[in-house]
């Protein structure tokens, strides 16, 4: 039995982005650090099926008085209408502001307004790796290609995108990675090891609305 | 340490408990559902409802915790008498603080500026709540302006001085009463007296051998002591029975033990158990009130803690008392998420019984008040959230 709150610490910054996964996660505070981005603070509700309870617990979470944002970011996935439900079926259940359509902020009169960012963005099929395999793909040109003979090899073109993308990703980083080839994706996104270039214009799109986001309320 | 009972014992206890409770299911409960405080202590202005029957109050130091609880026990109170109580258990000395008094206006209203939103005398503080049968009980603490009088020449400085006496007015549905603290041959006196709600106030400084004897004693004498002696049964099986002996002529309670021959005070099978004892001795001596804990979890060790949090909250089930409390204890909390769970597997209903408080500091640091149901108590509990 943990006798300390284990993982979601202390809210200190005016805006929360809650992801779905530790890449997710990391992902954001990564990309927020080499944006210049500041305000924001980044975790993730441990698995896509805990968002409820992790937006629900927030009502009462230390710091939270503070808060004068949420943003949720989920992955689109193969069916981007259906994820953004179940996303606003989350926030609905735990009592929270329901967007109609992502990027847009739901209002509230008390307590704090929510926005829903979908990932890769806008409604694109995909997930976070989806996003990230561009960057990495014009980065990592060596493992890209053989990664791309590799999936011509095994026909991975009758597989959802979404798993495609996330294989693609995930061998690009082994090959690239042999000190750990099975390295978590929050730790392969940490700018020291260089394999995933966070300034690269895939990720603009979502830096931009991050940055504008003060300016939404 | 003896043994704790099974878990196979506690929870056929726990269904017992469970039983009656369901057996009373449709009584009316009467509890305080909302209060409104202004002026008091830290804060300006604080108005808060949806209270159920197990109220549990977190936040950080200073934000305003015990003088939520002191809130409430004032305005249940009968005679200001209870603001000395208050200072008493705030560490200001058995007289509450008055030994320091000397004959000086300022130095008698040094005694309450401290009671008022940034010593703001001048406003005056009011306390008001409201209980489940729609009853209101407020309490107004000012100084009235009209009625001023000399304190005597006993100061230091012998000098005689115009003091306007603090008064203490509690408004009931039946009546008003203003109870004034003057000063009359060196001491204080306290004037009228209303009718008292039925609230009880356990802190760390009320928790002693020496009060949990005469509360024993009251609740023999009318051979409701049983109770006590099955509480402390949840916890050491070994117990098998309490008496009140006489040791250098002063009543302590004892226990005794199936491996001892002889009994043993209380105080020495754990330190905790003085406080568990005075927790449970009010509930049994304050049946369908309010109880006012601060610092629910102090003393208690931890392993103990899942059957002393389960049997308070039983007791208090069964005795329909409500509870506030406050707490630091991440340990505590997640018992009490437990126990939210099991109650949620016995009936959706149960769970709506709990409420978690927490008090922050705004940016303009007045204390801020949050109030979460038990299930979203629960999620952030499962979530791992800092919620203390």
């Amino acid at each position: 039995m943990p006798t300390i709150p284990s993982r979601s610490q202390e809210i200190t910054e005016d805006f929360l982005i809650v992801g779905e996964g530790e890449g997710d996660s990391a992902f954001f505070r990564h990309l927020l650090a080499n944006r210049g981005i500041a305000g924001f603070q980044a975790e993730d509700a441990g698995g896509s099926g805990n968002f409820r309870n992790h937006l629900q617990g927030l009502n009462i979470r230390s710091g939270i008085n503070r808060l004068r944002a949420l943003i949720v970011v989920g992955d689109n996935e193969e069916t981007p209408d259906d994820c953004f439900k179940r996303i606003r079926s989350h926030l609905k259940k735990a009592d929270l502001p329901v967007p109609n359509n992502p990027l847009e902020l739901a209002p509230r009169t008390t307590g704090f307004p929510v926005a829903v960012m979908m990932i890769p963005f806008d409604k694109a099929r995909g997930a976070l790796e989806s996003l990230l395999l561009k960057a990495a793909t014009d980065h990592l040109v060596v493992p890209a290609r053989c990664v791309g003979n590799y999936c011509q090899c095994i026909n991975t073109s009758t597989w959802p995108k979404t798993a495609s993308d996330k294989m693609r990703l995930r061998c690009m980083i082994a090959a690239a990675w042999p000190e750990d080839p099975n390295i978590g994706l929050q730790w392969a996104l940490s700018p020291d090891r260089k394999l995933i270039p966070l300034n690269h214009p895939c990720f603009d799109e979502v830096a931009q609305w991050l940055s504008d986001f003060p300016s939404l309320l | 340490m003896p043994r704790s009972k099974t878990l196979t014992e506690a929870a056929s206890q726990r269904n017992d408990v469970v039983a009656r409770r369901t057996a009373r299911a449709g009584d009316g409960y009467k509890m305080i559902t909302s209060f409104d405080i202004r002026n008091f202590r830290c804060f300006d202005a604080l108005k808060q409802n949806g209270f159920k029957r197990f109220n549990f109050i977190v936040g950080d130091s200073g934000t305003g915790k015990t003088a939520l609880l002191e809130a409430l026990f004032l305005a249940g109170g009968a005679n200001a008498e209870i603001y000395l109580r208050v200072r008493r258990l705030r560490g200001f000395g058995e007289s509450g603080g008055i030994e320091l008094l000397t004959a000086t206006k300022a130095a008698y209203e040094s005694l309450f500026r401290d009671l008022f939103f940034r010593f703001d005398q001048k406003a005056g503080a009011a306390i008001k709540f409201r209980d489940s049968e729609g009853r209101d009980r407020s309490l107004e603490i000012y100084y009235r302006g009209d009625e001023t009088y000399k304190l005597p020449l006993k100061g230091p400085l012998g000098n005689a001085f115009i003091v306007d006496p603090i008064t203490f007015k509690w408004e009931t549905p039946t009546r008003v009463i203003n109870s004034q603290i003057e000063i009359k041959d060196g001491k204080f006196e306290m004037t009228g007296a209303s009718d008292v709600y039925p609230i009880v106030f356990v802190t760390p400084n009320t928790a002693s051998g020496k009060l949990n004897a005469i509360k024993y004693s009251e609740l023999s004498v009318r051979n409701q002591q049983k109770p006590v002696l099955a509480a402390l049964q949840r916890i050491f099986a070994d117990v098998e029975d309490l008496a009140l002996e006489n040791v250098a002529g002063e009543l302590i309670l004892h226990v005794s033990l199936k491996h001892l021959n002889e009994k043993l005070p209380l105080a020495d099978l754990s330190g905790g158990m003085n406080k568990y004892l005075a927790i449970i001795l009010s509930i049994l001596a304050n049946p369908k009130g309010v109880l006012l804990i601060d610092e629910i979890e102090n003393g208690f060790y931890y392993r103990n803690m899942p059957v002393i949090v389960r049997s308070i909250i039983d007791l208090c089930n069964e005795y329909e008392v409500q509870i506030f409390a406050t707490t630091h204890s991440y340990e505590f909390l997640q018992v009490l998420s437990r126990i939210i769970d099991d109650a949620t597997e016995e009936s959706e209903e149960a769970a709506k019984h709990f409420t978690l408080m927490r008090l922050e500091r705004s940016a303009s640091y007045q204390p801020t008040l949050k109030l979460v149901s038990g299930e979203t108590y629960k999620a952030a509990i499962d979530q791992s959230f800092e919620v203390r």
